[in-house]
């Protein structure tokens, strides 16, 4: 294990350059775009121009490029992101108010994904060209080529407005205690088992809706990978040996982890960047939906704060993937 | 090489000179032309000239009138078409300085039917406003500044969830401070919670009713205004559970605040205000006894007297100290201005405990935690997805709440918006006016009876919509041509087909409703044969032979479908239209420096009076030393022959 403690070192230290390359990158290229943000701020057309002079100097538009670079960085250190021209708000509470509602959702959707399309996608591959394998071909197909606002749509209307069965859009009762922000985790800090199965109701559209494209794909992975661990040698020489076929499950099903884990690991990540159109479809006041009204207002403290988060987020997953790699096969850890 | 090869390379070779001649041809049709400063037509001198004219209502003259030269930003400086007229601009700053509401109203109505006869911006609808709501919902009706009156409003008792108003909206409010917030979602919240000194009955649009001041007055030079406070009001702080009664000082503080933390809407009271304090009783009775004007719907006096003065007014009870506000120049929308939501009354007491203010900068607390004198105070504020107010239980005036529970919910897809309504989810939502064909006829059986989903009007709006053409660029720069195009457009077509109906046409600047406004203008109809006749006189007998870029913001459906129909219709006139759609920050940066042909838009008041609408969208970038407008009361005094206003100066 003496190994896995310096590769884990080796990741941490490859963090830090990445992530100042990314700030650098996404503050110069915001500043590249030829537009007057502060204009837009103070009410657009009907701006006052003491207004914009205030704005401008409150968020140094007018100075260099490198001073603002340095503000930027200094203030990053503090914990501090600064405060959104168009939310009044400081980006640090936007981000610990939306960035819980999306890591719930990708929790919920990821769950989702795992438990549907993993035994899926073992189930397919063990019982090869079988109707069951047709089925899940298909699935995983509709999953990739159906758009996720056409289907988010489908659900809210079929589920929602015809059924019944489920709230059509926003999170469910917000618990006594907030603590982090997820309602379904918070439900049962504080005991309230009616908001905890409020928020599940609530939450199971739109996480289905996110999740479906990718339980398709991870199927499809798992089959894939399951099936050219079926075909390799040790696998052939257990069979010889003789050995009980639970065992041998046990140890196909161990083996072919490894991509899905990657796969997994990256779509996750990918699901926490926020998934804009589910949250919009769904009213989920995510990160996703923070960033494109970001965007569209060109709140740049919030893009930025945006970028840093969830660039953040990347390398932790990605790191925390080659970590579960570097445990599952030792290989790994060279 | 091969021949394959070489084939290949020749194609590639070609293409790339195609594309480069291309690129250039491109380039020389799109470029600007050349500006020409067209002479002013006699049409327009017929009205503005020193000494043609015939027993006119008033005289308006200017001193030191100054060309508007240097960069000028449209909507600030100048009006948006670049349109540079001496003239319209001193009537425009005569209005704007004009505190006699006859006179005002007379100098308006002349700038409505100049906006016309000139138009360089071309006026084309007023929005009806329609919130779908269902049947259960009574008396949510719609005001083009306070929005909404939750107040009002009642649900019949078997109606899905009666004691609760939900309203789905597509965006949350961005501040709930008065000072900072510059939205219609955060303007909607606030006119439940806060208060103004003066505002208006909920189908009132023209004259402004007292709310927190009992009355006012102003000195005859119109640079010194009164009011007093009425003495029974409290503001209810739900976080301590306390009370603090409204004085005199909180008003001074509120509108010092607002100036000082120059945020997004400070401009509109900080516009005019030059400095307001307290004062005493006695040192207002001394001012009264001197003589003060005041004015109330069509009715103005002199008074002389505090019980002349609220006797005028109608009121019998305490006041809570007098307010004197000191303006820069005379200014007629000073009441108008006071009535929005920067006009807000906040408690200095409440605001001190929480941070006071500072210059330039916003107040973490006071940005959720509004307190006010209004029938609703804050109940939760979960960002993102809803609202909740619930009434204040030491509110006591006239708009006592009826329904307890009031959620506006945040749901930004409008796909969502209506099913949640068909559903009965929602009692009323935000749908955009292109959609509304989905929603006629919904109906839904609930306890035993069938409602029905309603589509009509709950009031005229004033947010108008327009078309800029460049008044600095050919051939815009030619009144007749700008008038032709006016001929050029089915307006009939575009607000059935377009709007469904739910605009109404624009004659003018000001919308129908708004104080100034006249139906005694000039009308545009679609006449192609009348639009040609003008497009010859202007010396293109030929049609204009042009090509024309219209901006369209991203995103607008009814503007592309505005747009679209204007390409059909123009064609006739020889203009090749073509539609750029554009996001909103490059377009701005455009329309902001003059950098277009031609561009559609809207506007919509921040107060309500022209002054919003005339000097935004008319001036003409010129500034003055001094204009004065004159009721004119013995015409025989002049000898003249037409029209009815006369402007002149140097």
């Amino acid at each position: 294990m003496g190994n896995l403690k310096y590769y884990i070192a080796r990741r941490i230290i490859t963090f830090i350059p990445t992530l100042i390359g990314l700030t650098l990158l996404t503050f110069f290229i915001s500043m590249v775009i030829p537009s007057n943000p502060a204009r837009l701020w103070a009410g657009g057309v009907k701006a006052s121009p003491e207004v914009i002079a205030g704005l401008k100097k409150r968020y140094h538009l007018d100075e260099p490029i490198h001073v603002r670079y340095y503000y930027y960085i200094v203030s990053l250190f503090h914990g501090d992101l600064g405060v959104s021209p168009v939310t009044h708000r400081p980006i640090i509470e936007d981000l610990a108010t939306y960035f819980p509602a999306t890591f719930e959702l990708a929790l919920v959707s990821e769950f989702l994904i795992i438990a549907i399309g993993v035994p899926l996608g073992i189930i397919s591959a063990f019982k090869r060209n079988s109707v069951v394998d047709h089925v899940v071909r298909i699935f995983a197909l509709a999953g990739v080529s159906m758009p996720v606002f056409w289907f988010g749509l489908l659900l809210q209307w079929i589920f929602y407005y015809y059924l019944g069965w489920f709230p059509g859009s926003s999170r469910g009762i917000r618990p006594a205690m907030t603590i982090t922000n997820m309602y379904l985790i918070d439900s049962i800090i504080c005991g309230n088992w009616n908001a905890f199965i409020d928020n599940l109701k609530h939450i199971i559209l739109p996480a289905f809706t996110l999740s479906f494209t990718s339980i398709g794909v991870i199927a499809r992975i798992t089959r894939s990978s399951v099936i050219e661990v079926m075909g390799s040698d040790f696998v052939g020489f257990l069979k010889v040996k003789g050995v009980v076929k639970k065992y041998m499950v046990k140890h196909i099903i161990k083996n072919s982890l490894v991509p899905v884990v990657t796969v997994l690991g990256l779509q996750f990540g990918g699901l926490l960047g926020g998934a804009v159109i589910t949250e919009t479809i769904f009213a989920w006041p995510g990160i996703g939906r923070y960033a494109v009204q970001g965007v569209e207002s060109l709140d740049f403290p919030a893009i930025m704060g945006v970028t840093v988060l969830i660039g953040l987020i990347y390398v932790m997953v990605n790191f925390l993937v080659d970590i579960l790699y570097a445990v599952i096969d030792p290989r790994v850890r060279l | 090489m091969s021949t394959q090869a070489k084939y290949t390379v020749n194609i590639i070779i070609a293409a790339a000179i195609i594309s480069i001649l291309i690129g250039f041809a491109i380039g020389y049709v799109l470029a600007p032309g050349k500006v020409v400063e067209k002479e002013v037509p006699k049409e327009v001198v017929k009205y503005v000239t020193k000494t043609t004219v015939v027993a006119p209502d008033f005289i308006v003259t200017f001193k030191g009138a100054k060309e508007p030269t240097g960069e000028l930003i449209a909507y600030s400086d100048i009006n948006p078409a670049y349109y540079k007229d001496k003239y319209l601009s001193a009537l425009i700053y005569a209005a704007k300085y004009e505190s006699d509401p006859q006179l005002r109203e007379k100098l308006y109505n002349a700038i409505q039917a100049l906006s016309q006869e000139l138009v360089p911006v071309i006026w084309i609808g007023q929005a009806v406003q329609i919130l779908p709501q269902w049947n259960w919902v009574h008396n949510l009706k719609y005001h083009p500044l306070i929005i909404y009156k939750f107040s009002e409003v009642y649900k019949d008792p078997d109606s899905p969830h009666p004691d609760t108003l939900i309203f789905a909206r597509e965006s949350e409010p961005r501040s709930l401070d008065p000072a900072v917030s510059y939205e219609g979602p955060g303007w909607t919240v606030m006119h439940q919670i806060y208060e103004t000194l003066v505002t208006y009955y909920t189908n009132e649009t023209s004259y402004v009713v007292p709310a927190l001041a009992a009355a006012w007055a102003y000195s005859p030079d119109g640079l010194n205004w009164y009011f007093a406070i009425k003495g029974d009001k409290v503001f209810y702080d739900p976080w301590d559970n306390t009370t603090y009664p409204l004085t005199a000082e909180d008003v001074v503080y509120s509108i010092e605040r607002v100036i000082a933390m120059n945020q997004g809407p400070s401009w509109i009271i900080s516009q005019f205000t030059k400095d307001v304090s307290v004062v005493s009783e006695d040192e207002f009775k001394s001012v009264l006894s001197d003589g003060l004007k005041t004015f109330f719907k069509d009715k103005s006096i002199e008074v002389h007297s505090l019980d002349e003065l609220l006797g005028f007014f109608g009121y019998k009870g305490k006041i809570a100290g007098v307010v004197k506000l000191t303006l820069k120049k005379p200014y007629g929308a000073v009441l108008a201005c006071l009535a929005s939501t920067p006009g807000s009354i906040v408690s200095k007491t409440y605001v001190e405990k929480h941070g006071g203010y500072k210059p330039n900068e916003e107040n973490k607390w006071m940005y959720d935690h509004p307190v006010g004198t209004g029938p609703y105070y804050l109940k939760e504020w979960v960002h993102n997805q809803y609202v909740e107010l619930a009434p204040n239980p030491y509110y006591n005036g006239p708009d006592k709440p009826k329904i307890p529970h009031i959620i506006i919910k945040v749901i930004p897809d409008v796909n969502s918006r209506i099913l949640m309504l068909k559903k009965g989810d929602a009692d009323a939502a935000d749908i955009p006016r292109t959609l509304l064909s989905k929603i006629k006829g919904v109906t839904l059986d609930y306890n035993g009876k069938t409602w029905n989903l309603q589509l009509t009007s709950t009031g005229l709006s004033f947010n108008i919509l327009y078309i800029v053409p460049n008044a600095q660029r050919e051939p815009f720069n030619n009144v007749l041509v700008r008038q032709a195009l006016a001929h050029a457009i089915p307006y009939n077509g575009i607000l059935e087909k377009v709007y469904n109906n739910t605009y109404i046409k624009l004659n003018g600047v000001l919308p129908k409703g708004m104080f100034g406004y006249t139906d005694n203008v000039k009308k545009y109809e679609y006449n192609i044969t009348k639009a040609k006749e003008l497009l010859a006189k202007a010396g293109y007998p030929n049609g204009l032979n042009a090509k024309i870029s219209m901006l369209v913001v991203q995103g607008f459906k009814d503007w592309e479908m505005v747009a679209t129909i204007l390409q059909q219709s123009w064609k006739e006139l020889g203009i090749d239209l073509q539609i750029q759609e554009l996001s909103w920050p490059v377009e701005d940066q455009k329309i902001e420096h003059g950098d277009f042909d031609i561009y559609i838009m809207t506007w919509g008041p921040d107060f309500l009076d022209p002054d919003d609408y005339a000097f935004p969208l008319l001036t003409g970038g010129y500034t003055f030393d001094e204009v004065t407008a004159v009721a004119v009361k013995d015409s025989s005094l002049y000898n003249i022959t037409i029209g009815k206003i006369l402007v002149g100066g140097n």
